[in-house]
């Protein structure tokens, strides 16, 4: 329950960072953006079912529709990527399988699969986000492109982020002394 | 019955996600060409404050440079007044006996990543702008009002897949329809021009003045090249774009005082 909580609050965060700084995060001509809020539906729990990623993920993307007047592209996008979601995971498991609890992080899951899923979630969601957008199978290369470049640039940030605040392995220094003064 | 409802119990998820897609691409099919509504509306007035606050961070920032791009702005104006004083009264701006105002704004929002760019201005009604209004970047022609709230409107500009804009080559030439393609935001392409007509690389393109947004005679750009297919009896005309999208900021919105009358007109003839 708590790692659901936390994970809704760096859900929430996420969201936020998008609208107020990442939406400028547009180079080389549109070709690359960064949509943050990814991170917070990768870090979200596996314990999660697969309905409700649904759910979270249509609430999300609605949300930064209606913030960032992209008229249901987010929403298409996010739902799509939280349905293929729980697949995406079964690929990347370890053969004992993810603690459901847990979400996805480097230090109970390595830098190999975390980068690895980061990857799948970030291109499936800027293929789509890209492909709906142009809706036209001509343009559809120019979103294989667009997806590639920005899950790029994603996925360094999310590698960022996840070195700078993700969970630390504990101390091993023993802070009790052994001498009773 | 009952086979149909454990049917989708059963598969409850994938009609979910079926569903949630439904309503997601219909909002994108009903926001493609002009994002309008409430929805749009909501979204301008949620996001703006925040933009607000960062507009005014880059104003700070670019004093200098817009302090010396309204220098030549007013110089411009005041050439162009000049000139009005001293033209006859078949000017080009006044010749249907209607003058044009123009209503200064600030751009807040922007985007020109998208196939459907939208840009959002920092007056609405309150300062008298309807959907329909012309925008000027800089003089020359940027986009067009598709919706306004109180106090900010949305604009498409031409770097946006669905408006066709009605455009001349230089005074006397040809009428043609412009649309962008989605490539480079800088360029738009100008279809049905006849084989006849003879144009050359740096040839201007303005406003024809037939769709009642612009005065006819506004800057919209430069031929940049021409594209001739044996087959075809017209010709399309890359035009290089004079309004400067990556750096717009201070814009001006026209407005016609006949206008309400022309268009009771034209829904009188569409009867």
């Amino acid at each position: 329950m708590n790692s659901l909580i936390r994970s809704i609050g760096i859900l929430m965060l996420t969201c936020l960072l998008q609208v107020l700084i990442f939406r400028y995060a547009i180079f080389a001509g549109g070709w690359v953006i960064i949509c943050f809020h990814i991170y917070g539906l990768i870090m979200l729990p596996f314990e999660l079912s697969k309905t409700s990623y649904i759910l979270i993920g249509a609430v999300v993307g609605a949300l930064m529709d209606v913030v960032l007047l992209t008229g249901g592209l987010h929403m298409a996008a996010c739902v799509f990527t939280c349905f293929m979601t729980p697949w995406l995971t079964a690929f990347i498991a370890p053969r004992e399988a993810f603690t459901r609890e847990q979400s996805i992080s480097v230090l109970h899951d390595g830098w190999g699969r975390f980068l690895v899923l980061s990857s799948l979630i970030s291109f499936t969601y800027m293929f789509s986000l890209f492909a709906i957008e142009g809706w036209k199978l001509s343009l559809l290369p120019n979103a294989i492109g667009k997806g590639i470049a920005s899950t790029i640039l994603s996925v360094i940030l999310f590698a960022i982020v996840q070195g700078l605040f993700g969970p630390k392995p504990k101390s091993n220094s023993n802070k009790t002394t052994t001498y009773y003064w | 019955m009952r086979t149909l409802i454990q049917l989708i119990i059963r598969n409850h998820r994938l009609v979910l996600f079926v569903l949630l897609e439904i309503i997601a691409l219909s909002w994108v099919a009903s926001t493609h060409s002009h994002p309008r509504g409430t929805l749009a509306k909501i979204g301008m007035e949620m996001s703006t404050s925040w933009t607000d606050a960062v507009g005014r961070l880059i104003d700070y920032k670019d004093f200098k440079k817009n302090n010396s791009s309204l220098l030549i702005e007013n110089a411009r104006l005041r050439t162009e007044n000049m000139s009005y004083r001293s033209l006859s009264m078949s000017s080009r701006l006044f010749n249907s006996g209607n003058s044009w105002e123009s209503t200064p704004a600030e751009i807040i929002r922007y985007s020109t990543s998208f196939k459907n760019n939208v840009l959002v201005a920092n007056k609405g009604s309150l300062a008298g702008l309807q959907p329909g209004m012309g925008m000027l970047e800089n003089g020359v022609v940027a986009g067009l009002i598709t919706e306004v709230s109180v106090n900010h409107s949305l604009v498409l500009p031409i770097i946006h897949l669905s408006p066709n804009w009605s455009v001349r080559l230089g005074y006397d030439g040809a009428v043609g329809i412009l649309n962008w393609s989605g490539k480079s935001v800088e360029y738009a392409t100008l279809t049905d021009i006849p084989l006849s007509e003879h144009i050359l690389p740096g040839d201007s393109v303005i406003t024809s003045g037939f769709q009642g947004t612009f005065p006819s005679g506004i800057l919209v750009g430069k031929v940049e090249e021409l594209i001739v297919t044996e087959a075809d009896e017209f010709q399309s005309v890359t035009i290089k774009l004079s309004a400067n999208y990556k750096r717009i900021h201070y814009v001006e919105f026209l407005s016609k005082e006949g206008t309400p009358e022309i268009d009771s007109l034209l829904s009188k003839s569409s009867l």
